[in-house]
C-alpha cells in the first residue's frame, strides 16, 4: 500500500458535497484525486470547491485508472448496484450509500466478490459513526448493560410531511397497488444497523407493518397523485440471545435531523443515544444502572471525534469524517477489521426484505430468510 | 370518611395518621352503609388483585360508587359486565389508571383534543421500572412469616407460549390506556411477544433455592388503530430507569408530543412538543388549572397523580353529568387488548379486535 490511499468520488451532489467529499479531505490517510459525475459542471463546480485536481464523466474511466485504489459511489439514482459490482470487478475498495442492492442476495453476493479479491467495503450506514454511538458500543462491549434484554430503535424525520411540500422530481401514481417499501428501507436501515451491532446477536423473526399516513401528493406540475409508499413503519424483533427489539422510520413525523434514537437496556445498565440536532447539540448519550436508576448525560472522549473537530460542528460532515476515516484506517492497516461493510449491509438488508414479507402475508417471519444464505 | 382492612392495626394506624374517624375490618358492613357514596378498592389479595372483582361486583351490587385498583378482573369480559351493572344502576366508576391524570398527561390530552399534533400518526408508549431486575429479588416480594395455603402457582410450564402474562398486565396497562386515549381510536388488531429475560427466582422470601418460573417481564407489542394510526407498546419490570417509568409520544399530521413521567432529579413528569416548522422540541409549561387542590412544588408523584385522579372522580359524580373518564368501560377496552396480545403471543399471530368477533 502507498503512503496515501487515492480516492475517486462517484456523484457530486448534495450528499457528496455534505458529509462524502469533506469527510475524505479531514482524512490524513487520503488524497481525493477525482470527482465523476455525469453532469460536468457539477462535477468541476465541486473540485473547484474543494480542490480535487481531476474531474471525470465517465465512471468507467475512473475504474479503470490503476493508481486508484478507493471508489465512493454516491450516486443519486437506482444504480448503486452495477456500480458497486464494476468497481469490484475493477478491483478497487468500495464505499457505497445504502441502499447496495435491493435483494439482500445480491449484497452477499457482492460480499463474495468482494472477499474473493480481497477488497474492504463500507455502506454508508452513517450513524454507527456518530461519536456517541461508536463510544455507546464501546461501553456495551465493556460490559456496561450486562445481558442486553431489550433495544428500541427509531430513525423518524419530517421532510416529507407537507402533502403539498414542494418535491424536486414528478412522483410516479401508484394507483391501488400495494404499498411499496419507503422509509424502511431508506431510514431504516442505519438503526436497523445499529440495532443488530450493539445486541451483537442476529434476529430469529421479526413482525412488522408498513404504513402509508400521506396518501395523495402534489407534484411540480400541480396534479395530485396517489403514492401508496411506506412513510412509517414500526416492527418488532426476537434476537438469537434473547432480546427483543421495536425498530420504527419514518418521513412523517415532526422532529430534527438526523432523528435517531437507540435505546439498550440490559441486565447491569441501560444506554440512551439520541442523534437529533436540538439547540445546538447533535448528539446525547446518557446512562442509568441499577443503582443510580437516573440517566444521567456521559461525556464522549475526544479519542471518538474526527480530525478537526469544532463543538458544534453539523452531524452530516461530524459522522461521516468518522466513517470515511474508519474505512481509510482499516485499509491501510491491511488487518481484518472491517465495520459497517457489505456483509453488515446484507444483514440489514434482509431484515429490510423480511419486515417487507412479514407485512405483505401479515405474519411473523423467521430469519434467515433462505437457508444457506448469509452467515 | 372510613378505613377497612382485614388487620385491624393496619386500619387504626392509617385512620390515625390521616385522622379519619372509622375504623372496620370486615368490608361487607362498609356495603350496607346508607351513608356511603363512593367505596374505594385498594385490596391486596394473595395473588395481585385476586379479590378485586369479588368487591366491585358486591359493591355494586350494593348501590355504591366504585374507585378500583387494577386489575379489576383478568378477563375484559368481565369488567365489561361490571361496567353494565354500574350503568343499569347509573353508578359511576373509576379504574387505578393513574398516569392517565399526571398533570403531563391531563394537558398533553387536552392540546390533542384542540388539534396541536392534527391527525395522529403514530403513538409509542413505555412503561418501564427495575424492581425485579436483581434475581436475588423473590417473585412475591413481601416478608413472608409463614407459608401461605392455597395460592396458586404460576409459571411452571416453561414452554414461551405458557407464559404467564405479567408485566403486560401489571404495568403496561396505563400506558395502553394512554396510547388508546391519545391516538383517539379504538385498536383493530395487536401483535406482540411476552418475554421471560429472567427465568430463575425465588418464589418467596421463605424459599432458598431458585426455580424456573415462566413470567412475562418484557414485553412489546404494536397495534393498528382503527383510524389509521399505529401505535407500539412495551413495558417491563426488569429494566433500569426510575419509577414510574412511563413515557407517552405521539406523532401527527401537525405536530408531536412527547411526555415523560420519570423522576429525575427532582422531576416527576416533562411534556414536550414541536411542530413541523419548529422541529426541535422544546418544553411545554403545564397549567396551573392541570394539577389538584393543594399541589406543592416537588410532590411526590404518587400523591400529585392520584390526588388529580380522586378529585376528577369526586367533581365527575358531584357535576351529575355524562363525563366518567377511565370508567370500567375504557378498563375493559384495555383489558381486551391485554388478552389480545397474550392470545397474538401464544398464537404467534396478528389478532384482531373485538376479540368477539372470533368467538
Amino acid at each position: 500500500m502507498t503512503d496515501k490511499l487515492r480516492v475517486g468520488v462517484i456523484g457530486t451532489g448534495r450528499w457528496a458535497g455534505m458529509a462524502h467529499i469533506p469527510g475524505w479531505k479531514r482524512s490524513p490517510l487520503v488524497d481525493l484525486v477525482v470527482v465523476c459525475d455525469i453532469d460536468r459542471e457539477k462535477a468541476q463546480a465541486r473540485a473547484k470547491e474543494f480542490d480535487v485536481p481531476d474531474v471525470e464523466t465517465d465512471y468507467q474511466k475512473v475504474f479503470s485508472r490503476s493508481d486508484i485504489d478507493v471508489v465512493d459511489i454516491v450516486t443519486s439514482g437506482d444504480n448503486h448496484e452495477p456500480l458497486t459490482f464494476a468497481a469490484l470487478e475493477a478491483g478497487k475498495h468500495v464505499l457505497v450509500e445504502k441502499p447496495v442492492c435491493h435483494d439482500y442476495k445480491d449484497v452477499w453476493r457482492a460480499h463474495a466478490l468482494a472477499t474473493s479479491k480481497k477488497l474492504k467495503t463500507k455502506v454508508g450506514l452513517t450513524f454507527r459513526y456518530a461519536p456517541a454511538m461508536q463510544y455507546m458500543y464501546d461501553l456495551i462491549q465493556d460490559g456496561f448493560v450486562g445481558q442486553p434484554y431489550i433495544f428500541n430503535g427509531w430513525e423518524q424525520n419530517s421532510q416529507w410531511i407537507d402533502p403539498a411540500g414542494p418535491s424536486r422530481f414528478a412522483r410516479v401514481d401508484t394507483g391501488n397497488a400495494p404499498i411499496k417499501v419507503g422509509s424502511l428501507e431508506g431510514y431504516g436501515a442505519p438503526t436497523i444497523d445499529i440495532s443488530l451491532w450493539v445486541v451483537q446477536s442476529r434476529l430469529t423473526s421479526v413482525v412488522g407493518v408498513l404504513k402509508n399516513f400521506v396518501p395523495k401528493r402534489l407534484n411540480p406540475d400541480g396534479s395530485w397523485v396517489r403514492t401508496n409508499v411506506d412513510d412509517g413503519d414500526i416492527y418488532i424483533g426476537e434476537y438469537a440471545n434473547g432480546a427483543i427489539c421495536s425498530m420504527q422510520s419514518s418521513y412523517v413525523t415532526v422532529g430534527n435531523y438526523p432523528g435517531i434514537e437507540a435505546r439498550v437496556y440490559g441486565s447491569k445498565g441501560a444506554l440512551i443515544c439520541r442523534l437529533v440536532e436540538e439547540f445546538g447539540e447533535c448528539q446525547v448519550l446518557k446512562s442509568a444502572t441499577p443503582d443510580a436508576v437516573e440517566f444521567v448525560p456521559v461525556d464522549v472522549p475526544a479519542s471518538y471525534f474526527p480530525v478537526g473537530y469544532k463543538k458544534g460542528e453539523s452531524w452530516r460532515s461530524l459522522f461521516y469524517a468518522n466513517l470515511v476515516h474508519n474505512f481509510a484506517k482499516e485499509i491501510c492497516d491491511g488487518g481484518e477489521a472491517n465495520q459497517g461493510n457489505f456483509a453488515q449491509s446484507a444483514r440489514v438488508q434482509e431484515i429490510i426484505n423480511a419486515v417487507e414479507r412479514s407485512h405483505r402475508e401479515r405474519r411473523w417471519v423467521d430469519l434467515p430468510l433462505t437457508p444457506g444464505v448469509g452467515d | 370518611m372510613v378505613l377497612c382492612d382485614l388487620d385491624k392495626d393496619l386500619a387504626s394506624t392509617r385512620a390515625a395518621q390521616f385522622g379519619i374517624p372509622e375504623v372496620e375490618t370486615d368490608y361487607q358492613r362498609l356495603l350496607s352503609r346508607i351513608d356511603i357514596d363512593v367505596i374505594d378498592i385498594v385490596t391486596r389479595g394473595k395473588d395481585r388483585g385476586e379479590n378485586h372483582q369479588e368487591l366491585t361486583f358486591a359493591t355494586l351490587e350494593a348501590g355504591k360508587h366504585v374507585l378500583c385498583e387494577k386489575p379489576v378482573c383478568h378477563d375484559y369480559r368481565d369488567i365489561r359486565r361490571a361496567h353494565e351493572v354500574a350503568e343499569s344502576k347509573t353508578l359511576k366508576t373509576k379504574v387505578g389508571l393513574t398516569f392517565r391524570y399526571a398533570p403531563a398527561v391531563m394537558y398533553m390530552q387536552a392540546l390533542i383534543a384542540d388539534g396541536f399534533i392534527g391527525e395522529p400518526y403514530i403513538f409509542n408508549g413505555f412503561e418501564q421500572n427495575y424492581q425485579w431486575i436483581n434475581p436475588e429479588t423473590p417473585m412475591d416480594k413481601r416478608p413472608h412469616k409463614e407459608r401461605s395455603e392455597g395460592t396458586e402457582i404460576k409459571g411452571y410450564d416453561p414452554a414461551p407460549e405458557a407464559i404467564q402474562v405479567l408485566s403486560l398486565e401489571g404495568y403496561g396497562a396505563p400506558i395502553i390506556d394512554i396510547g388508546m386515549m391519545s391516538v383517539r381510536s379504538d385498536l383493530d388488531r395487536v401483535v406482540g411477544t411476552l418475554k421471560n429475560m429472567l427465568p430463575h427466582r425465588r418464589r418467596t422470601n421463605l424459599d432458598t433455592e431458585r426455580e424456573r418460573i415462566n413470567v412475562d417481564d418484557a414485553d412489546i407489542f404494536i397495534g393498528e388503530c382503527a383510524n389509521g394510526a399505529l401505535l407500539s407498546i412495551q413495558s417491563s419490570y426488569v429494566t433500569v430507569g426510575n419509577y414510574p417509568g412511563i413515557e407517552a409520544r405521539i406523532f401527527g399530521s401537525e405536530g408531536a408530543l412527547s411526555c415523560r413521567l420519570v423522576e429525575e432529579f427532582g422531576e416527576c413528569e416533562t411534556l414536550h412538543g414541536a411542530k413541523p416548522d419548529a422541529v426541535e422540541f422544546v418544553p411545554m409549561p403545564i397549567p396551573p388549572e392541570f394539577f389538584p387542590p393543594g399541589v406543592h412544588p416537588g410532590e411526590p408523584w404518587p400523591s400529585l397523580f392520584y390526588g388529580n385522579l380522586v378529585h376528577n372522580f369526586m367533581k365527575e359524580l358531584v357535576d351529575g353529568s355524562e363525563e366518567n373518564q377511565g370508567n370500567f368501560g375504557q378498563s375493559a377496552k384495555v383489558q381486551e387488548v391485554i388478552n389480545a396480545v397474550a392470545l397474538s403471543h401464544r398464537q404467534r399471530r396478528w389478532v384482531d379486535l373485538p376479540l368477539e368477533a372470533m368467538d
